[in-house]
Order: structure tokens, then C-alpha cells, then sequence
């Protein structure tokens, strides 16, 4: 019953992780440049500039990426085209570069090719993605979740172009701010929430040996998430109740994952919590406590553009990042040591993926991470410029300490005559 | 069909066609000095990254010759090859050029296995053969050298009418070499190689049964090249007695079925034509113009030499032609057909006997058969196995994650049914291949068989408390 290989190149699954893994370095590298700018207004051409570092370059390459080596393995489905991939990876990095650089100089113009870029990258993503899907028997809850994903990125996509043209003539109806509250959302919870609820509930269990969800737990997660995140978006922009009876579906969605994470932790076999699974944890924690402040946004309980800063920083520096975080610290050396050390194993004494990490950076990287969030957060919320510019100091170490675990993984894809050398078992 | 349909399980690379000897036999009909045709430093490195790219397991890459010492970018090779993690092993003639400080170059750039040539079990059979004075000499000394250096070692023999008499003699110095294999070469008319010195059918026979029954006898195992048929033997052998492979451990792995040319091995001559093997040397493609994963995979030549169903004559009749196929050089050399019967089998389909049973040229001296004893692999041995295979993730055993849902242990087999903790495991087919790995170096192991089921599906309550 041994299956043909199906899994890629890790090379390029890594190469959209690498380039990932530098977006969120300059992250950490601009975050104290701008944290003058978090005192004020969201809308200012710097803070989209780094918005959109996080959105594009970090979290869509990640997503980008891990699903060309979670695709071929979890649905068992061989990758279309891998150069199609590598062409992706091209247009999509340079269309985050042309649209975060203009964005940054307030240059709308410019910021069309960028954008023409970016949409031509995330069509190549989902063509190949698609045409990998094509035939698929039968939708798990993990294919679904990404069908979903990919969807709301394509639509992300389309709609963010609209604003950039929107910026050169004017052509969309209704409320500004009311289309950049759509726009934002629609990304987050209909682009990169499926993928990740979905993804969750199939390297969770494993992850943690623990027991798979049962089915009405990922039936909650998908249509809370299905019914809620139109309503949200289409809310957002005509009608503010329709925004609100959406956000407790995706509430609901979310506090049912949530739940089931405690679960399984509570339920785990494993001997011993690595940094990436509690990164994993703390972005679950940061789960519950965005949905809730975006709950309270949504039902009118809060509001005004401090609040609204705060409820950033918690989703994309604190649920979306630290996430993306734990499982990079998953996948990374898995590839690494995929590529390098399986061909050797059972020939010649491999080492673990344990042996590919290194445990103090990581530990650096938690603390600075989910602590400097957490005080991001709080400053932004009231706006005190002093502790802005620690929290976001804070957030920079972390990010430099993760991208120093990164590039600590991927040396070992250098060759090396003493590793190739390793004693005969 | 056949399980080298994806990457042969060893890829053999002529490096080039320069040596210093003069065997009688060559089939690269050597020259003393290197073609300047010969693949470049970047094109080696570059058939190395194809050879990688067949996948994992990948296979074994064997640098060949001529003689590859005459290559002054060999080490770098050999480390090139190991880095794309490559297992790189290496046949150099037994010349001067094989020096200690060589050899440890070799060694530090992660050679896994030294493969040498002896031919007769005196130096006056073996220089005869090799055509120098001192070759016999040269070869133990290597041997010494190379086994005091740590360096895994395998011995070639080419079995003809003038070294198949040296065979019996020549088991108490493989076994005193320390080797893990001793490979037999059946001699194929090409090259510089006489139809007059290959062994008939009979003859043939009469080794691979000597050699059926030797093997459960001596620590090193005991391989055929164009002797595909020896499967065969050894299958009828199986059930009253069984062989024993305890050959030392090494960092080379060994085939689960008949590799034969084209299916399971691959050939590189030193321009870089890809033929099915160096006896079988019909051009499939160059790797200066060609993928060499789409001509193994794909090119009409291979694919009718892997498929059973293209054979013809005693070949496409025969019932272990699945696990056989035959010398498909042998066959092309006596009728110009690669695809007709391979005239050095003595089978009649069917019959359940042999057409000649032992009984070859009156001009080939005897072989004497040990007798053998039966072996069944210890449990506890099998266990311990299953222990060193490690989740790398999770740093914890097959064995105790509760991964291995059942071990049946018969005469020189091992099956083993075991499951992974999800059907998208990423690790699927490495966790199985290291399973199959790690069996098959138990003693008494012959052949491992690894199921992976996931019914029942793996559960945490599984795991060893």
C-alpha cells in the first residue's frame, strides 16, 4: 500500500518561507521607525506600508508557501506545477515590494503596478492550487477550509485593487472607511482564518498526539465561518447589523477552535512542549481575545480608531503572527530535514528535528513576541507614544530572534563535507 | 510493476575510460589516458543533482571506470555526492594511484563504500587476468589499507571459464577481507570480453546454487550481477533452507528484488551516453542534452526493459519473470534482441526444474556445495530494530508511538504491518523505508516486507506508557 511520492521539492515551499521569514524581519526593523505614526490615525501611508508588510509579505507568502508542502501530503494530491510556483513566488514578492515601497511614499499611481503584480502572483497561487484540487473525491474539512481561504484571498486581491484604483478616480459607492473595514476583514477572517482553522485541524492533533476534532466541531468552525464572513464583509459595508449578526457567527467559529485547542493540550501525549507549540497556544490565546474585542467592535460596545489600532495589533501581531510563527518552527526544519537528512536515515545516524533548532533564540523570540504584543496592544489603545516606541522595540527583538532561528534551520541546506560524513551506523 | 519504475536502485557513473591495467575482459575497453570527451567537474556535479532528483530513497551512485582515481576531481565528486545525500561508492583499479592519503580523502569526503577487484585466489590466476604483474598484490593491499581506515568494502568477481574454478578458494579470502558484500560478475561478450570465456547455462546454475548455500554460511552477502536468476534459486531454496545474509552493516543498502539493466540500473558512460547498464550499452539519451530522470522513466527502451510483458522467448514464458526478467545483456549480446531469452538461464517455464541441472561444459571445474542451515531472525533483534527507527519529530521509537501493528517472522523474512499517526503523514515513505532499512540489516533477514495500513487508525491510547 505504499503511496508514490507526492511531496515537493522542499525548496520551494521554503523558498516562500524564507522570503516570508525577511518580510517579518523588516517588520521588526520598520516597527520603531513608525511607532510616532501608531500615536495618530490607521490611515496613514506608513502604517498601510507596514499593514501590508505583515498581510502580504509575511502572512500570504507564508500561506503561499506552506500550502505547497501541506497540500500534496494532507489531500494527497501532487503538486500542478512547481515552476508555475516558482514564477508565483517571483510576482507575488515583487508585488508586495511595489505596492508596500509606494504605499510608504503615498505614491497611488505606482502603487497599480504593484498591485497588478501581486493579483497575477495569488492568480498563478490558486490556478495551480485548483488545478491541483481538480478531481478531488472527497472534501475533508482541511480541503474545504483552504478552497474557502484561497477564495476569500482572491477576492481580498480584487477588492484592495478597487481601493488602489479608488485613490486615482473615484469610482466606488458608499462610505470610505467603511470599504477599508471590509477590505481588512475580508482578508482576515475570509482569507487567512479558513486556512488556518483548517490547517489547525489537521497538524494539531498531530502536533500534539492528541485526538482528531470530532466532526460537529469542525462543522461549528466551517459554516460559523461560511455564514458569518459575508455577512461581515457585506454588513461592513451596507448594513451595520448584518456586520454584527456576522460577527457572532465568526465569534461563535472561533470560540469553538479555541475550545477544542484546550482540549486537546489537555488531552496531549506528548512528552514535552516544544517553543513552536507554545507559540501555537499563544496564538490561540490572542484568538479569543481579538474575536472578542472585534465582537465588542462590531456590537458598538467600543469603537473609535484606538480601539480599532488595538484590534490590529492583537490580529495581526498577536494571533496571525504568533501562529504563523509556531508553525513555522514545525515546518521549516521538517523541510530542512527532509531534504537534507532522510535521504541518510536508517544509512547513516540522522539528527532530529529537535537538533535542527536552536532553543534560545526561540525562547527569545516567545517572550519578546508575545509579550511585546500584548504591550503594543495596550500603548496603541491609549495612544501613549513613550510605551508605543518600548512595546514596538520589544516586538523588534522578537522578530529578529525568530529570524535568527530561521536562518540558523536553513544553514544546514548549505553542504558541508562533516555533515555528509557522519559516521557509518 | 516493477518497483524501479520511478529511480533505479543504483546508478553507475564511467567516469572515465583511462586505467592503467589491461584486463582481458574490460567491458569499457580501457585506454591509458582520459577522453577528453569525458563529462567535466560541473557536468559530474550536475549528473549528481539528477541523480538526487530521483527522490528518496535515492539511488546508490557507484563511480566507475575505467579508472576514477585517474580523475583528479574525484574527491570533490565523492563530497559533492554525499552533500545531495548521495551514498557514493567508488571501484578503482588496484593500482599504485590507490595510496593511503587517497583513500582518507575519500573516507572524510563521505565515500560509503570501496568496491575492489579479485579475480583469483593466487596472483598468478589474477595478474593473468588483470593483464599487470603486481595487481594481485595491489588489491590486498588496498583491502588492508582501506578496512584499517574504517572504509566499507565489497569485492568483485568476475566469474568466467578461467576464474570460475577460483571461486571455493576464493570465500576464505573475501570472509578474511572483512567486506559486507562479495559481488559476482557474470561475464557478458562485450567490450573486450569473448563469448569463449562466458560460462554456459549449466555452468551458471551450478555457481548460483553454490552460492545459494554459501550464503547462509559466511558474514558478508552475496550479490549477482547478470545472473537475475539467481532470485530464482534462491526462492526454490527458501522453505527446506534458507540462506543467511549476515553481512556486515554498512552504509549501502540492498535491493528488494533482481536489479537488471534498465530496471533498477542505470548506466552513464564517461561522454555521457544513458544506457541501461555498461553491458547493455544502447544509448537512450545524453545528460549534456537530456533529463536523466525522464530517459530512466520514460524513454521507450527502459520502459520495455522493465516490463515483463515485452519479454520474449524462455523470458516472457517464465514465471519468475516479475522478480527475474533475466540478463537482458546476455540476450541482446547472443541475439541483438535486449528483449529476447537470456540463453545463460537453464529454466524451462513451467517445468519446475531446471533444463540442465548442474550439468555444465566438461571444461569448467566443479564447485563443491556447503551445506546450509536454516535461520529464523531473532525476535528480539527484529525489536531493537524497530526501536532505532525514530520519529524525528517527536524523537520517540515506531515502536513506541504504537506505530507497528504486527511483526510475522518466518525463515529470512520479516512482514510488518504498522500504521502512521495520520494518512497525510509527511513522512510516510521515509518512516517505511527506514523501517525496511533497519530490518534488513538483522541476521537472517532476506527480504522485509513493510504494509502500512491505516485501519484501525493510530490513536494516542496506542502510545507505550
Amino acid at each position: 500500500m505504499a503511496k508514490a511520492s507526492r511531496t515537493p521539492s522542499p525548496m520551494l515551499p521554503l523558498a516562500f518561507l524564507a522570503t516570508a521569514a525577511v518580510a517579518f524581519g523588516l517588520v521588526g526593523v520598520a516597527l520603531p521607525w513608525v511607532a510616532e505614526d501608531l500615536t495618530g490615525h490607521y490611515y496613514h501611508p506608513r502604517i498601510l506600508a507596514l499593514t501590508h508588510t505583515v498581510t502580504l509579505g509575511w502572512i500570504t507568502l507564508t500561506i503561499f508557501g506552506a500550502s505547497y508542502q501541506l497540500v500534496p501530503v494532507v489531500l494527497e494530491r501532487s503538486v500542478w506545477s512547481e515552476r508555475l510556483g516558482s514564477w508565483e513566488l517571483t510576482l507575488t514578492g515583487l508585488g508586495v515590494v511595489g505596492i508596500v515601497g509606494h504605499m510608504a511614499i503615498s505614491a497611488w499611481s505606482g502603487l497599480l503596478w504593484g498591485a497588478g503584480l501581486l493579483a497575477a502572483g495569488v492568480a498563478a497561487h490558486v490556478i495551480n492550487i485548483a488545478l491541483t484540487l481538480r478531481g478531488l473525491e472527497r472534501w475533508s474539512f482541511t480541503a474545504t477550509m483552504l478552497a474557502m481561504g484561497f477564495l476569500g484571498l482572491v477576492l481580498t486581491t480584487l477588492f484592495g485593487a478597487a481601493l488602489g484604483v479608488e485613490h486615482i478616480r473615484s469610482f466606488l459607492p458608499g462610505d470610505f472607511y467603511a470599504r477599508l473595514h471590509a477590505h481588512v476583514h475580508l482578508a482576515l477572517l475570509g482569507g487567512v482564518l479558513p486556512v488556518v482553522l483548517g490547517v489547525a485541524a489537521h497538524v494539531y492533533p498531530m502536533f500534539l498526539l492528541a485526538p482528531r476534532p470530532a466532526p460537529r466541531v469542525l462543522a461549528i468552525q466551517a459554516w460559523g465561518l461560511a455564514l458569518g464572513v459575508p455577512a461581515v464583509v457585506v454588513g461592513l459595508l451596507v448594513a451595520p447589523t448584518l456586520a454584527a449578526a456576522g460577527a457572532l457567527a465568526v465569534a461563535a467559529s472561533v470560540a469553538t477552535h479555541v475550545v477544542w485547542v484546550v482540549s486537546l493540550l489537555r488531552g496531549s501525549r506528548r512528552p514535552a512542549f516544544d517553543w513552536a507549540l507554545r507559540f501555537l497556544v499563544a496564538g490561540a490565546a490572542y484568538l479569543a481575545v481579538a474575536a472578542a474585542v472585534g465582537a465588542a467592535l462590531a456590537l458598538g460596545a467600543v469603537g473609535g480608531p484606538r480601539w480599532a489600532l488595538a484590534y490590529g495589533v492583537l490580529v495581526l501581531g498577536g494571533w496571525a503572527s504568533l501562529t504563523i510563527v509556531g508553525m513555522m518552527l514545525k515546518i521549516v526544519p521538517f523541510l530542512v530535514w527532509y531534504r537534507v537528512y532522510a535521504p541518510r536515515a536508517g544509512r547513516l545516524p540522522v539528527p532530529g528535528l529537535a537538533d535542527l533548532r536552536w532553543p534560545t533564540t526561540e525562547a527569545v523570540a516567545f517572550i519578546a513576541l508575545t509579550g511585546g504584543v500584548a504591550a503594543l496592544a495596550i500603548a496603541v489603545g491609549v495612544g501613549h507614544a513613550a510605551a508605543i516606541r518600548a512595546a514596538a522595540l520589544i516586538v523588534s527583538v522578537g522578530t529578529f530572534a525568530f529570524v535568527a532561528t530561521v536562518a540558523t534551520m536553513l544553514h544546514h541546506l548549505v553542504p558541508c563535507p562533516l555533515r555528509a560524513a557522519a559516521p557509518v551506523a | 510493476m516493477t518497483p524501479y519504475a520511478r529511480a533505479p536502485f543504483i546508478v553507475i557513473w564511467e567516469t572515465t575510460r583511462a586505467c592503467a591495467l589491461a584486463c582481458v575482459h574490460c567491458r569499457a575497453e580501457a585506454i591509458p589516458h582520459r577522453d577528453t570527451r569525458e563529462l567535466t567537474t560541473d557536468e559530474g556535479r550536475a549528473l549528481i543533482d539528477a541523480v538526487a532528483r530521483f527522490g528518496n530513497p535515492p539511488p546508490l551512485l557507484v563511480f566507475t571506470g575505467g579508472d576514477p582515481l585517474r580523475r583528479p576531481d574525484l574527491v570533490e565528486l565523492v563530497r559533492y555526492a554525499t552533500a545531495r545525500g548521495l551514498s557514493a561508492s567508488l571501484t578503482p583499479s588496484a593500482t599504485g594511484a590507490v595510496t593511503e592519503e587517497r583513500l582518507r580523502a575519500l573516507r572524510d569526503a563521505g565515500l560509503a563504500r570501496l568496491a575492489v577487484s579479485l579475480d583469483g585466489a593466487t596472483a598468478e590466476v589474477h595478474d593473468a587476468f588483470r593483464g599487470v604483474r603486481g595487481s594481485h598484490r595491489q588489491t590486498l593491499r588496498i583491502l588492508e589499507r582501506a578496512r584499517e581506515l574504517g572504509i566499507p568494502l565489497q569485492i568483485n568477481t568476475t566469474v568466467s571459464r578461467r576464474t570460475v574454478g577460483e571461486l571455493p578458494a576464493l570465500v576464505r579470502q573475501v570472509e578474511d577481507s572483512g567486506v559486507a558484500l562479495w559481488a559476482l560478475f557474470f561475464l557478458i561478450p562485450v567490450g573486450r570480453a569473448g563469448a569463449d570465456q562466458a560460462l554456459d547455462a549449466g555452468a551458471i546454475e551450478e555457481v548460483l546454487e553454490w552460492a545459494a548455500g554459501l550464503a547462509g554460511r559466511v558474514p558478508f552477502a552475496i550479490k549477482m550481477t547478470e545472473a537475475p536468476h539467481f532470485q530464482r534459486v534462491l526462492a526454490r531454496h527458501r522453505g527446506t533452507r534458507r540462506a543467511q545474509p549476515a553481512a556486515r552493516p554498512d552504509a549501502v543498502g540492498r535491493a528488494p528484488r533482481a536489479v537488471t539493466d534498465g530496471n533498477g540500473f542505470l548506466f552513464v558512460d564517461h561522454v555521457g551516453n544513458i544506457c541501461p547498464s555498461g553491458f547493455l550499452p544502447l544509448p537512450a539519451g545524453n545528460v549534456r542534452a537530456a533529463d536523466l530522470v525522464e530517459v530512466y522513466r520514460n524513454d521507450p527502451l527502459f520502459r520495455a526493459l522493465r516490463d515483463p510483458d515485452t519479454l520474449t522467448g524462455r523470458c516472457g514464458l517464465c514465471e519468475y519473470r516479475d522478480g527475474c526478467g533475466g540478463s537482458r545483456a546476455r540476450a541482446y549480446a547472443a541475439s541483438g534482441d535486449p528483449l529476447g531469452e537470456d540463453p545463460g538461464c537453464a529454466w524451462r517455464p513451467g517445468s519446475m526444474a531446471p533444463a540442465v541441472a548442474g550439468g555444465s561444459d566438461a571444461a569448467v571445474p566443479p564447485l563443491s556445495s556447503p551445506s546450509t542451515v536454516a535461520v529464523m531472525p531473532n525476535r528480539t533483534e527484529i525489536d531493537a530494530a524497530l526501536e532505532s527507527v525514530c520519529d524525528p519529530e517527536l524523537g520517540m521509537s515506531v515502536a513506541a508511538l504504537g506505530l507497528v501493528y504486527d511483526v510475522a517472522i518466518t525463515p529470512g523474512a520479516v512482514r510488518v504491518t504498522m500504521t502512521l499517526t495520520t494518512p497525510g503523514c509527511p513522512l510516510h515513505e521515509v518512516m517505511t523505508e527506514w523501517v525496511r532499512t533497519a530490518l534488513a540489516r538483522v541476521a537472517g533477514v532476506e527480504h522485509v516486507e513493510v504494509t502500512v495500513t491505516f485501519d484501525p487508525p493510530w490513536t494516542p491510547e496506542r502510545m507505550r506508557r
